[in-house]
This record gives structure tokens, sequence and C-alpha cells, in this order.
């Protein structure tokens, strides 16, 4: 096996500079380990074998990238950093437009976050140069690849990767309209279950979702983990499986009140337990009936 | 420097008439609305700007439903703001970059967001749009919302999502 010296050269396509300010920290502060690594920043891209994007590809920078790329020699990775890179995050759907990245080059790894935190970005230069070794050798990329640095774990007060408690969920669909980057989809399977799935690659940490969310079933984890292949870029997505019931006595699809909401009007187990079973228009008939038949 | 003594400055200079609108900010900065009736007219509103002194901050622009654009340029005199509104139906107004250079990003955007031309605009370079795209970007209309839930028909990438996700 021969020895890889990573040459890493930046290239910003439009990013907010979110993403690159963070990057610089990476690659300037000791505690995020880039040095251990042995990667040299080059200001060539003539020189270099890793390529970092930043951006979600403007028109304006499509022809820049595309210069870039003519430049470099194979083989080379290429590390998307930011959720803006990966899937243009917020900025999808606009005009001005023309990503992500990899319509026009191929990616080896994703770094998600609106920006990413240092260690996630480090991680994701470790799995590139990784990719890099494997190419130089003629191997084949691996599906996965352990992650590197391990602990990914944010402060308390950060948002990482968000989550969803199944068990409040009511299938309402609030996050996934107040969602700014369309990283929430709910559907239906259609015999009785919604499905919920967060995309993390599309989601850019805001906390709108958690904000806006009447039942308090979707909220931040605080794990950055979020320096994944390409393979994994459609497949990083959180899902869950909400129960559509069927009534007990007349058979309807329903959707029984959440135990997040129920919890917040109602001290005792016990109301919980009457709406269990059936739908509201037969609990409101089986009442009436108790109370005047 | 007084409203009062602004319009007594373009009083006569104004050909098409125009109303005049006074305003207050929450922290008491007066400010002026000088609405034109004939968009010719901005060039001697310009002019006395500049004899005061003046610049221009910025522009604002829209499309109105009925297809016509309105366009405010947004004046300092001073600190006292003078909000200058004009109406075109053809898509064009007349630059008044030459009188006052202050206005010249401003109307290089209107242009290529709006696609209204200022007429004698010194110059035809796009300021920030790329030239692959049309201008007049701002002009369609997305409502709200389609925009929250992605204006492209059909999303693509979420179409991957969905079928490396089982259900
Ligand atoms: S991912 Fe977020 S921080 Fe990074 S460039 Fe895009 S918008 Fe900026
Ligand atoms: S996570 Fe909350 S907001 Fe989203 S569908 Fe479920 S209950 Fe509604
Ligand atoms: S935090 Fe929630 S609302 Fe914000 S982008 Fe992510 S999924 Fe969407």
């Amino acid at each position: 096996m021969s020895e890889v010296i990573p040459k890493l050269f930046r290239i910003n396509t439009g990013s907010c500079n979110g993403c690159d300010v963070e990057f610089v920290a990476t690659a300037f502060v000791d505690k995020f380990q880039l040095e251990t690594l042995g990667v040299e920043l080059v200001n060539d891209v003539k020189d270099a074998n890793l390529l970092v994007i930043t951006g979600p590809l403007t028109a304006r920078s499509e022809s820049f990238l595309k210069n870039t790329l003519t430049k470099l020699k194979k083989p080379f990775v290429v590390v998307g950093i930011g959720t803006c890179s990966v899937s243009c995050g917020i900025f999808r759907d606009s005009y001005a437009i023309n990503g992500p990245i990899d319509k026009f080059v191929e990616v080896d790894v994703n770094v998600a976050g609106c920006p990413p935190r240092p260690q996630s970005i480090a991680e994701g230069i470790a799995k590139g140069i990784k990719v890099l070794e494997q190419k130089m050798n003629g191997e084949a990329t691996p599906k996965a690849i352990d992650t590197i640095f391990k602990d990914f774990s944010a402060p308390d007060s950060f948002r990482g990767r968000m989550s969803l408690n199944e068990e409040n969920c009511t299938a309402c669909r609030t996050c996934e309209i107040v969602c700014p980057s369309n990283a929430i989809e709910i559907s239906s399977t259609g015999d009785g279950w919604f499905v919920h799935k967060i995309w993390h690659n599309s989601c850019c940490f805001c906390g709108n979702c958690a904000y806006f969310c009447p039942t308090g079933a979707i909220f931040s984890t605080n794990s950055f983990d979020t320096a994944k292949l390409q393979s994994e870029k459609f497949s990083d997505v959180n899902v869950g499986y909400i129960d559509y019931k069927k009534c007990s006595s007349c058979g309807d699809r329903y959707m029984p009140p959440s135990k997040g909401l129920l919890s917040k009007a109602y001290t005792h187990d016990d109301v919980t337990k009457l709406n269990e079973k059936i739908c509201p228009k037969c609990r409101k008939e089986a009442n009436f009936k108790r109370m005047y038949a | 420097m007084k409203i009062e003594e602004f319009n007594n400055a373009i009083k006569s200079k104004i050909s098409s008439g125009y109303e005049l609108k006074e305003d207050k900010d929450s922290y008491g900065n007066a400010s002026a609305w000088i609405i034109l009736s004939n968009k010719r007219d901005s060039e001697s509103v310009a002019k006395a700007v500049k004899a005061y002194k003046g610049r221009c901050i910025v522009a604002t622009a829209y499309k109105n439903i009925d297809g016509t654009h309105t366009v405010i340029y947004h004046f300092d005199i001073e600190g006292l703001i003078i909000n200058l509104q004009l109406e075109t139906e053809d898509q064009s107004i007349f630059s008044i970059t030459p009188i006052l250079p202050s206005a010249n990003w401003a109307e290089r955007e209107i242009r290529e967001m709006y696609g209204v031309e200022p007429i004698g605009h010194p110059d035809k370079d796009r300021l920030f749009l790329d030239y692959s795209l049309a201008k007049g970007v701002l002009n369609e209309y997305i409502s709200l919302s389609k925009m929250q839930l992605g204006v492209s028909e059909t999303d693509v990438l979420w179409e991957n999502v969905n079928k490396e996700v089982k259900q």
C-alpha cells in the first residue's frame, strides 16, 4: 500500500460562507485533528487530489467549477461540505441554482450541516482520504466506512440531527410545511400507516419543525454524525411510522390523539385509555347513548 | 432639510403633476413621498436631489397585477428620506444615473430582476444575475404555499430518497 499525501483544494460554488468559516476553523484549530490526517492545503488545483466543495452551485459559479475540474488530475476525491453542496438545502429550486454539485462531478463524501460542525468536516475529510487511498490502490469504493473520529455529540443546547417520536406524532404535516429546506415528507401507505421521513441531507438544522410541532414529536438530537459516503446520500433518512388506526366499532380509519397532547391535557392515564380503540365519531355516539338513551 | 423646502424646489420643475405625502417613522424621522403622474419627471426630481447634495440610497420595484411596474427611488438629503414613486407600462424608465451616480447599481438591479430598462443608463452589463438566466426573474409569481412546499413540480431528489427508503 503506497503512502498517500492528501492535498486539499477548496472551491466555493456560491456558499453563504458559513461552511467556509467552519472549514477554516477545522483547518486551523488543533483540536479538530485535521493535521493528524497529514492534510496539506494547496493553492493550485493542479497539485490537489482532495477537492473540497462548498455551496449550492449558483449559475455564476458553474463555469468556475467546470474549469477547476478540468485541471484536476486523477485519482482524486471530492468532499462536499454543507447541506447546500449535498442537496442545495434552503436554496433548492431557486432560479439561480444549478446544483447540487453531483450533477457536475462525482462526489465521494457528503457532509451535511448548515454549516456542519468542524468535527463532521474533519470526519468527512478523513473518510475522503480513505476513499483516496483506495482509489490510488485501484480498489473499489466501499459501501460504508466506519467513523474515524467517533465523537459527534454536540453540547446540549445544540441542534443536531432531527429525530421523531412516532408515538407522539399525528401526521398533521405542520413540520412538513414549516420546513424551509423541504427536508420532511409525510406520505400514506394506503393501508393504515403514515410514513414520516426526515432527510438529513436536506435539513438545515433550523429547529422550525420542533418549534411548531404541536405535540413535541419531532426534536433535535445532539448527534452531528453527518459525514457520509455518496452511496448513502439518499438513504440517510429518519423514518417514522404513524399508526392510522382502524376504529373497532365502525371500521373507519382515524388518527388517535397523540400521547404527547393527552399528557399535556390530562394528568391521569385512564383518559388516554378511553381514546384507545374507537374513532371520535363513535366515541361521541357511545357517550350520547350512555347519557341519554 | 425640510420637506417644504424640497417641495418648493421641485414645484415648478415637474411638468405633469405629482402628489406629495408626508410621513413619519416611529422615531419621528420625517420622510416624503412624491408620486409622479409621468415617469419622465424623475429626472427633474433627481436634479433637485443633486442640487441639495443628496444621494440615491436604493430603489424598489414590483410588478403589479395588471402587468405594469412600480418603481420607487429612495433618496436621502441630510437625513430626510424622499421616496419617489413612478409607474411604467412599457417596462422602461428614464435613467437618473447620469444625474445621480448613486442610482447606478439600483437601476441595474431593477433591470435584471424586473426587466425594466433604465433608458440612458451608462452601463449595459449585468450586475449580479448570471447571463445564463433571463432578466426579469422576479416578475414570476410564485404563491407562498407553493414556495413552502417546494416549487419544482417533480422533486427529483425526493424521488431518489423514496426509491431508497422502503415503506
Ligand atoms: S450549507 Fe448552510 S452554512 Fe453552508 S453554505 Fe449552505 S447555507 Fe451556508
Ligand atoms: S412531527 Fe409534529 S408537526 Fe410533524 S406531523 Fe408529527 S405531530 Fe405534526
Ligand atoms: S430542523 Fe426541521 S424544519 Fe429545520 S430544516 Fe431540519 S427538518 Fe426542516
